[in-house]
């Protein structure tokens, strides 16, 4: 009956370790698909992290920023530009106006030369031939004149036409860059923010790998009750066919001498040199040696 | 890919703590409930990057297996560890010389262990 109630002891103990570590098992899977991982000391592990990851897609943003505000910058130097060439076509209007002018006062001066060559009669008849020659060059003059300031007028309404466009666009593009900026900005901040949220929880993994290492080594007490068990057990069997069997029982020396050849732990042969001793629990919980590598 | 690790003990609470110790770090696990039942595993798989062995075990005991272990053709290179409550210094001489690489005593420390394993598996 003792054998009986210590095997029940035994079976109980180890199933029922067996299922709260098998429990805690899955207490850990949860928590690491929830993203509690913990730091594992595996480098893979470490580069892969997502505040490394986070800090990278922070880093790629902000050129982005820059780059938009270059942008603008190159933009603004354009409208300066076009600017300038307004005035510079202002300039040439007052030229063409210039050349108008010189060719109306040719003109009235090959007038002029023709009615003095009249005068002179048959002396003045050939410079009334080159005073002609002149008023039709100052007519051509006149003409070109008007048609450079016609084109000027033209080229400086689509000048302003086009300063006032890319006035317009530069506004438009200040107003959408802020805008982008401000959003980046907002996603830089979220980001900054789940950088944080995920280096705590990946200290929280650290803390809760930890508990579960503690726990994985208090269960360990099981096995070595088992053991302890087992050895009891067997002695029990020994003395069970000891007392039904023809022989006389060996002598109590005798016997525990036998019992201590089937211990495999150190406290049971303690528990055996001084049984009236009090037994520390902590020696079954303490990792009891380094590794030894052969 | 995950490399596999074969756990050897009789006491199956104590199976899946090294087991939980070891996925945990991203190993595969097999278990065997003693020597006998592990060499019949290893007849199965093609390749065990480590064994995780207790030494008093009922039909075969570890430093039988691990004897075993080094002569068999496909395995014989697969570095064994010794986990254990036995602290005798006579049974650790018996394990060396059967061909283990590492004794570690029960009740272990899981950081203490994945060191030794990571020190000795196989590539």
């Amino acid at each position: 009956m003792w054998l009986q109630h210590v095997n029940s002891v035994k079976s109980q103990t180890e199933s029922a370790i067996t299922e709260l570590t098998s429990g805690l098992a899955s207490i850990n899977n949860q928590f690491e698909k929830a993203g509690f991982k913990g730091a594992s000391g595996n480098a893979q592990d470490q580069d892969n992290t997502t505040i490394s990851l986070l800090t990278l897609c922070e880093r790629q943003l902000q050129p982005v920023i820059r780059s938009m505000e270059n942008i603008l910058q190159s933009k603004g130097a354009l409208v300066s530009s076009v600017h300038n060439l307004s005035m510079a076509t202002a300039e040439l209007t007052g030229m063409a106006t210039d050349v108008s002018r010189i060719a109306a006062q040719t003109n009235i001066l090959a007038i002029n030369a023709a009615i003095e060559a009249a005068r002179a009669g048959d002396v003045g008849r050939g410079f009334a031939v080159i005073a002609k020659e002149i008023r039709a060059l100052s007519e051509v003059s006149a003409k070109s004149g008007k048609q450079i300031t016609d084109r000027i007028a033209q080229v400086s309404t689509l000048m302003e036409s086009t300063v006032k466009t890319a006035v317009d666009a530069s506004a438009h593009d200040k107003t959408a860059i802020a805008l982008s900026g401000s959003v980046v900005e907002d996603v830089l901040a979220h980001v900054r923010q789940l950088g944080t949220e995920s280096e705590q929880m990946r200290e929280q993994g650290g803390v809760i790998r930890e508990d579960i290492d503690s726990l994985l080594l208090n269960l360990q007490f099981q096995d070595r009750v088992s053991q302890i068990l087992g050895v009891i057990d067997g002695d029990m069997r020994r003395l069970q066919d000891g007392v039904g069997g023809a022989a006389p029982l060996p002598a109590a020396a005798d016997w525990l001498q036998q019992l201590q050849g089937h211990y495999t732990m150190d406290e049971q042969r303690k528990v055996h040199a001084a049984p009236t001793a009090s037994t520390s629990t902590a020696s079954l919980t303490r990792p009891t040696a380094e590794v030894e590598f052969f | 890919m995950a490399k596999t690790v074969l756990i050897v003990d009789d006491s199956s609470s104590l199976r899946t703590v090294v087991k939980l110790s070891l996925t945990r770090a991203g190993y595969e696990t097999v278990e065997a409930g003693d020597g006998q039942e592990a060499l019949v595993q290893l007849e199965k798989l093609s390749k065990v990057h480590l064994i995780v062995s207790d030494v008093n075990m009922p039909n075969m005991d570890g430093i039988t297996f691990v004897s075993k272990v080094k002569q068999h053709p496909r395995h014989k290179f697969t570095p064994v560890i010794l986990l254990t409550t036995e602290g005798q210094d006579a049974k650790k001489q018996q394990g060396r010389a059967a061909g283990a690489k590492a004794w570690i005593m029960k009740p272990f420390n899981p950081p203490q262990l994945l060191d030794a394993v990571s020190k000795l598996v196989l590539p």
